[in-house]
Order: structure tokens, then C-alpha cells, then sequence
């Protein structure tokens, strides 16, 4: 008995995003969707007494229209390795996964998933804002799937392309996509534009099947990116978040193996490392909700407002795994989140 | 637990044969029940609804309570048909203008409708309403809301008519008769609908929580180092699904130094 209603069986429209060109989208791909008018879409999302993980049950989807800002200076626990000028924005609320490290479930009150439709409003602030910097040295970074898997849902709205071709037109411009997903054939026919980072974040198969149980499995990860890799993308591979347990250095040590026996390193633009880490408010709020992840029951230190592990284990496990990694790659592209 | 919410006795009075639920008189106010399902009669109007919704929760607070409004509404021809029963997915408030919305994330197979809440019945054919049209949802789904979450609180209205009638001058028997044609209906959506309670089951049984409650008051606990035990004891039971929590884990002491080693032990114990 199918006891949940199907992920977008409903679609919420502020009646301003109606008329979009991705709303429209939206609407022909869920054309059974029953179609719920909302004023704002903060009526649906921001709804008091939510249940993220209920909700992720069955997601609904949100079409609304962004207002400023529709930019953000990058989060600190992102690696953004000393380069300026690194922000981010936020095309879509939420992820169509649910992993079980994802801070994402103690940002938002709700399971259900905003997409801002309005998106030349997005890329016009970053012109706006490329404008007023000095960018000679160094391009702009915008990582447009902070918030998101933006390539996880390009088979539901092609966004990914989009922001592709936009940048295209950007000299100094640099995009980052990070994604979980193994679409990496919706956009296999483009060409690829070295100003678009394409992130793919991987872990060992038992970390997946465990913590990122509704992403795409390790395997066909592994493949888009090794497809991506080959096809001339700037590929950067994201090991992140590095879990620690009983046996975990073996494991990894396994999984880089196979990563590097199927993608070749020296075509890697650069590797990113980081340990299970979220804002401290996040946090909090998530265990509130008696999560039932092991994750969360873990002995963690909070610094500078991050829960994290203690900074002895984590630095100590993260040079192992630097050293691990520098077999195959310089360590000049291995980018760690200490 | 799951409560239906019902306004008038001609509504209520199908469910309770249904369900065999059995009068309880220890409340002022309309009350049936029978294992996990009871029924509350609201009363017509917003009026008596928060009384008797939280006269009702002083005794059955649950987290995984599940509220159900079954009612009659007012439709219009064009959009509603007589007789049909409808999952209700958005709630306009007449009075305050405020849209609610109730999570739809049980696969009910119902046909859905929004509705508006009005203060007193619409007799003159609806004029402009474009959705069904009832006297209780909004306040019931504000209410609730207040102690349960938004998943937890459901709507289903039977068009009783097209605005044509005074909702206290439809007939007793048209109303029963109106309810027992559904009656189907509503039974699957309850059963369905229950699956939803699993999800917020405790990650703790009721052995684990005697055990809790032991030793926060054989250690004399403070208030920081009991929730510190909860959460280091839901860690363990997700990690040890089939362990017991040993009862000699918890010492006699005799000072609070003796307290807190022990329960630093215990906590070691519960996280390795």
C-alpha cells in the first residue's frame, strides 16, 4: 500500500510566478499536479508547526518569485580556500534529497521545496555586483547549489543549463555546481565552459547507503563524474562530509582507490576534505526534533558557533587522508576544511 | 490517538454508530470514544472550539494525536457536486483574510477542495465564492495548531448543499444520510492516515524511559545532565536497537561527586 502522497502532487504558485517561463515548465512536467494558488510563498514554507522529515515524505514544490537580496556573501564552512569575491545564491529552497548530515534540515521549518522562478533577477544582480568589483585578478565565484542540488533537479526544471549558458556570456565569471546526482547526461551535449565548476560529492558506498540513502549510489555518482571528466568539465570531487568510525580509514582508503582507478586525477580540477560540521543553531534545532540519525548522537565540540569533531581527531584524521590523497593528486589541489 | 471534530450531532451521530464509539460523560461537551479513536462535537460556529479542543488535550496529549474534521460544507454547482467528499487543501479565514494550509501527504485518493470559513451561514446561493464554504475549519486548524503540528490536523467536508439552505434547517436525516454514504470513504482516509503516527514514534520504548526515569531520580539528576542522558540514551538505542539498558549501570551515591561520576560513566557507556 503506497501510504504517501507522490513527491509534487501539489505545486503551491504565487500568483506572480505564474506566467514565468520555468513555472510553466514546472506545471507541463507535473501536468497531474494539483495546483494550489498561495499569495506568498512564505504562507506554505514558513508555516508555523512543520515537520521537515514528515514533509520529506512527500515533498510538494513551491513556484515563487525572489526578491532581494539575490546574492550572499559564501558561508564560512565553505572552502573557499582564500579566493575573493566568493558568494552564493539561492535558486531553489531545499534539496530533493535528504541526507542525514544536511544542515539544510535545521535551516528551513519546512520539507518542501521552493524554486524562485525568476531567474534573470538572479543573473542580473551578479552583473550588478561584477560591476562594483575588482575582478583583474580573480573572477567572481557563485555557488548557485548552496541550498540545493541544482543538477538534481534538472530533469524537473533544466536550471543547471540555464545558469550554464548564462555564464557563458560572464568573462569573469565562475560558477560552482555541487551536486549528488547522476543527470550528468541532461547537459553531456553541451559544450563545457571552464568557467563552470562542476562539484560532484562522493562518498564510500557504506557512508551513501547509510547517511545519503535517497541520493543517487556511489556508483552512479562515480559515473557522471567520470563522464563529466572526460566530456573536458572543470571537475572538482567533494569528499565532504569525511565520516569517522570504526575502520573508517580503511574504507576511505578503499573508496579513493576506486575513484581514482575510474577518474583520472590529473584531469580533476582540485579535491575538496571536510568532517561532519553545521552551524551550531542548526544543529540544536535538528536534535530538538529527536532525530533518528546516529549522526547526531555523536560526542561533538562547539567552536565559533560550528558543532564539529573535536579539532585533535578531525585534524589528525583529515592530514591522514591528505596524505592519502596526495598518491594522486599535488597537494596543491587538495582544498581541506580545518 | 486520532479525534474527529464534528459540529453537529446529525454528523457525529453516523461516525459514533460507525466506529461503536461510546459515550464518555466525564466531559461537558459531547465525547465518544473507543480505543484510539475518539469523536468531540464542536458545536456550529468557532464559539466552543478552543474550550473543548484543550479541555480534551488535558487528558490525551500525544505527539503523534491526529485531529480529523468531518462536516458538512456549502459548494456551488460548478465546482462541487452533492453528495461528494472532499480533502480540504487550503482554509480562507472570512473574518482575517488568512490562508492555512494543511499538509497533504497522505496518498488519499480523495478529490480535493479549498474552502472558506464564514462567520454565519451563506443562504443566498454563495455569490462570488468560488470554493466550498463551512463555519468551523479555520478556527479548528488555528486552534489544534497551537498544540500539534501541521501534519497532524486534517479536513474533510461532504457538500451538503449549494448555499441555498440555512446549515441548521438541513434535515437530521438528510445529514446522516449524507455522512453514511461516505462512510467508506472516511474509514480509509483514517486508516491511511494513521500510518502517518508511526513516523513520530519515540526512538525510545517504554522499558528505555523507565530506565531514564531510574536513574534521574536515584542519581538526583539535574535538569542539564537528564537531557543530556535522554539524548546520549536515544544514541544508543538508534546503535544498539536490541540492547537493554543494564540496571547496574546506575550506583547508589551518596554526594553529588559520587552523582556526577556516575553519571559520567553511564554516559561513556551509553556513547561508545
Amino acid at each position: 500500500m503506497k501510504y504517501f502522497q507522490p513527491n509534487f502532487s501539489h505545486i503551491y504558485v504565487e500568483r506572480g510566478a505564474l506566467d514565468y517561463p520555468l513555472s510553466q515548465i514546472a506545471l507541463k512536467k507535473f501536468s497531474k499536479s494539483k495546483v494550489i494558488e498561495v499569495d506568498h510563498y512564505k504562507d506554505i514554507f514558513n508555516r508555523t508547526g512543520q515537520d521537515f522529515q514528515v514533509q520529506k515524505k512527500s515533498m510538494k514544490l513551491i513556484l515563487a518569485k525572489k526578491t532581494e537580496p539575490f546574492l550572499y556573501p559564501a558561508s564560512e564552512m565553505v572552502q573557499e580556500f582564500g579566493t575573493p569575491n566568493v558568494y552564493y545564491n539561492t535558486p531553489i529552497l531545499n534539496c530533493l534529497y535528504n541526507c542525514d548530515y544536511c544542515f539544510l534540515q535545521g535551516m528551513y521549518s519546512s520539507g518542501n521545496m521552493v524554486v524562485f522562478v525568476n531567474e534573470s533577477d538572479f543573473m542580473d544582480a551578479i552583473k550588478i555586483k561584477m560591476a562594483s568589483l575588482n575582478l583583474t585578478l580573480d573572477p567572481m565565484v557563485v555557488s548557485i547549489s548552496y541550498n540545493t542540488d541544482i543538477m538534481a533537479m534538472e530533469n524537473i526544471i533544466p536550471m543547471a543549463s540555464r545558469w550554464i549558458d548564462f555564464v557563458k556570456t560572464q568573462k569573469k565569471l565562475l560558477i560552482e555546481i555541487r551536486t549528488k546526482s547522476a543527470l550528468f547526461s541532461l547537459i553531456k551535449k553541451m559544450i563545457p565552459h571552464e568557467n563552470v565548476l562542476l562539484s560532484w560529492t562522493l562518498s564510500p558506498e557504506k557512508i551513501a547507503e547509510e547517511f545519503e540513502s535517497t541520493a543517487p549510489p556511489f556508483n552512479s555518482r562515480l559515473k557522471s563524474a567520470k563522464e563529466a571528466v572526460e566530456a573536458g568539465w572543470a571537475v572538482r570531487l567533494c569528499f565532504d562530509p569525511i565520516i569517522l568510525f570504526d575502520g573508517w580509514f580503511e574504507i576511505y582508503s578503499q573508496f579513493l582507490h576506486e575513484v581514482f582507478r575510474e577518474i583520472n586525477p590529473s584531469k580533476v580540477r582540485d579535491v575538496t576534505l571536510g568532517v561532519f560540521r553545521m552551524n551550531k543553531d542548526f544543529y540544536k534545532r535538528i536534535k530538538k526534533r529527536e532525530p533518528t540519525s546516529t549522526l547526531f548522537y555523536d560526542n561533538y565540540e562547539i567552536k565559533d558557533g560550528v558543532v564539529s569533531i573535536g579539532k585533535k581527531e578531525r585534524t589528525e584524521s583529515l592530514e591522514k587522508l591528505e596524505e592519502l590523497l596526495s598518491k594522486y593528486l599535488p597537494k596543491s589541489k587538495i582544498l581541506i576544511w580545518k | 490517538m486520532q479525534c474527529i471534530l464534528s459540529a453537529l450531532k446529525a454528523e457525529s451521530d453516523p461516525l459514533i454508530n460507525f466506529f461503536k464509539l461510546k459515550k464518555d460523560d466525564s466531559y461537558s461537551f459531547p465525547f465518544y470514544k473507543k480505543n484510539d479513536l475518539c469523536l468531540i462535537g464542536i458545536g456550529v460556529g468557532k464559539n466552543k472550539i478552543e474550550k473543548r479542543i484543550f479541555t480534551f488535550l488535558n487528558d490525551y496529549n500525544s505527539r503523534s494525536l491526529q485531529f480529523i474534521n468531518i462536516g458538512i460544507a456549502g459548494g456551488k454547482i460548478n465546482n462541487s457536486e452533492k453528495g461528494e467528499i472532499y480533502l480540504i487543501n487550503k482554509i480562507k479565514d472570512e473574518n482575517s483574510n488568512e490562508n492555512y494550509f494543511p499538509d497533504l501527504i497522505v496518498n488519499s485518493k480523495l478529490l480535493e477542495h479549498s474552502t472558506i470559513t464564514v462567520d454565519k451561514a451563506i443562504v443566498d446561493g454563495g455569490g462570488d465564492y468560488n470554493c466550498l464554504v463551512d463555519m468551523e475549519a479555520s478556527e479548528i486548524y488555528k486552534v489544534c495548531l497551537k498544540r500539534v503540528l501541521v501534519h497532524q490536523i486534517s479536513f474533510l467536508k461532504i457538500v451538503s448543499d449549494y448555499m441555498d439552505e440555512d446549515v441548521t434547517s438541513i434535515s437530521k436525516n438528510k445529514i446522516n444520510s449524507l455522512i453514511n454514504e461516505k462512510l467508506p470513504e472516511i474509514d480509509t482516509f483514517l486508516k491511511k492516515y494513521k500510518n502517518l503516527q508511526e513516523f513520530k514514534s519515540s526512538i525510545l520504548g517504554n522499558v528505555d524511559l523507565v530506565w531514564i526515569s531510574r536513574a534521574r531520580s536515584e542519581l538526583n539528576l539535574t535538569e542539564t545532565q537528564y537531557h543530556q542522558l535522554l539524548s546520549f540514551s536515544r544514541g544508543y538505542r538508534l546503535k544498539n536497537p536490541n540492547k537493554k539498558f543494564e540496571d547496574n549501570m546506575i550506583l547508589k551515591v551518596y554526594s553529588k561527586t559520587e552523582r556526577n561520576k556516575n553519571f559520567k560513566n553511564i554516559c561513556e557507556i551509553l556513547s561508545a
